[in-house]
């Protein structure tokens, strides 16, 4: 199965669930993405700079401390009552991030453990 | 349940840090000013609401509603009755005919014309912001414009007066919720102050120490993770190990608050504020 096809069935597993785009942290650029409507560039810059921020940046420098080792922030979501984002780190060698824009009131247990078998199975196939 | 410490008896200057970061949260609010949405989903609960806006509103003003595409429609709205649809109006067929133009009563034929526009940009909107300014006394006669009765007729909407929950309501209903099974300890933010808090009083101490060093990258990167117009927000951070701690830190009219959750719950907790909010 390649990339493009685990978040196209990611995003059919997940109700609501709008947009799934796979990014690199480092270059803070998605790599490739799936969504019913073709996103705007700029919507696809938004998300990789914000999953950089909260899983590799400040937001994420930030919350260290509360769990109080040199352990990196795996999982990271933004939430409003317009959209559910979520942001998960690849469990590969390379600084990778799976990003789920669902629906504000989606189940974000089901959201987290879907990407997290989405990631394991792209760590495991590629 | 938690237990609660008396804030009388404690020594809350250990949160002099905390404070002063948060004191940075004020000033974003004041910069942005207060911004409201209208309520519910899909064009018939919006225009319910917008009918609703409009019989709260007493003093002479111009509503300017923006979808989140950037349509914006500008009012002329006093005495709870809707006075005009004003300029600037949309490039949509039959707006420029509408502008200006004072409804005489709820029976005007042209409320069926502006309501058939609002359906359809209300059909694309998934949040529709609203503004208020004052409008010039006198622009419109008083007693000139539809009320909500003959809007809700024109419109076939059903307006529902729905109490809006308080942000403090909401905020205390979910941190009353949270146990010792979902988290470690939690602070209550109001404006610049922590004003509640639960946990152990070596947790408490900590966690003023680590919200204020997460806080001051949260709010120097706001713009890059929400956009200003949101009514409330949550962010989750979480390291891999499901016994280890996660940031949880809500925000909702001015109130906020800072969660040291347990990583195993804290899906479980943002989805239980998320429900809450999006009511």
């Amino acid at each position: 199965m390649s990339v493009s096809e685990a978040l196209d069935a990611l995003r059919s597993e997940i109700p609501g669930c709008s947009l799934v785009a796979f990014a690199d942290l480092s270059s803070k650029i998605v790599l490739t993405s799936s969504s019913a409507t073709n996103p705007a560039r700029e919507k696809l810059d938004a998300l990789s700079a914000a999953a950089h921020l909260v899983l590799d940046g400040a937001i994420a420098e930030g919350a260290v401390p509360i769990w109080g080792d040199q352990n990196t922030a795996e999982t990271a979501m933004l939430l409003s009552s317009s959209e559910a984002r979520v942001f998960m780190r690849s469990p590969g060698e390379n600084p990778e991030a799976l990003i789920c824009v669902c629906a504000p009131d989606c189940n974000l247990e089901v959201v987290m453990d879907c990407a997290r078998s989405t990631l394991k199975r792209i760590v495991s196939e590629t | 349940m938690f237990r609660k410490l008396d804030l009388e008896s404690d020594d809350l200057s250990d949160f002099t840090r905390l404070e002063n970061v948060l004191a940075k949260l004020r000033q974003r609010e004041k910069a942005g000013g207060e911004v409201r949405t209208l309520r519910g989903v899909g064009s018939d609960a919006l225009l319910a609401s917008l009918v609703a806006e409009i019989d709260e509103t007493i003093l002479p003003r111009r509503l300017i509603f923006t979808t989140k595409n950037g349509t914006e429609l500008h009012m002329a709205v006093a005495n709870r009755r809707l006075q005009s649809l004003l300029s600037p109006v949309p490039d949509l067929p039959g707006a420029k005919d509408l502008a200006d133009v004072a409804f005489a009563d709820g029976q005007d034929p042209n409320l069926a014309l502006l309501g058939g526009m609002l359906r359809g940009i209300f059909e694309q909107a998934e949040t529709v912001r609203i503004d208020a300014r004052r409008l010039p006394a006198g622009a419109y006669d008083p007693d000139v414009g539809a009320p909500s009765g003959g809007l809700s007729k024109a419109w076939g909407v059903q307006v529902v007066e729905v109490r809006v929950k308080e942000p403090s309501e909401i905020i205390d209903f979910f941190l009353n919720q949270i146990s010792d099974d979902d988290a470690e300890a939690w602070l209550r933010i109001e404006g610049e102050n922590v004003t509640d808090q639960a946990g152990s009083a070596e947790r408490l101490t900590e966690l003023g120490e680590q919200a204020a060093v997460f806080l001051d990258g949260y709010f120097s990167k706001f713009d890059a993770l929400f956009s200003a117009d949101e009514a409330a927000t949550a962010t989750v951070v979480a390291p891999e190990a499901a016994g280890q701690t996660a940031v949880l830190f809500v925000e909702i009219g001015g109130l906020s608050a800072f969660v040291a959750a347990k990583t195993a719950r804290v899906a479980a907790l943002a989805s239980s504020w998320q429900a809450q909010v999006s009511e």
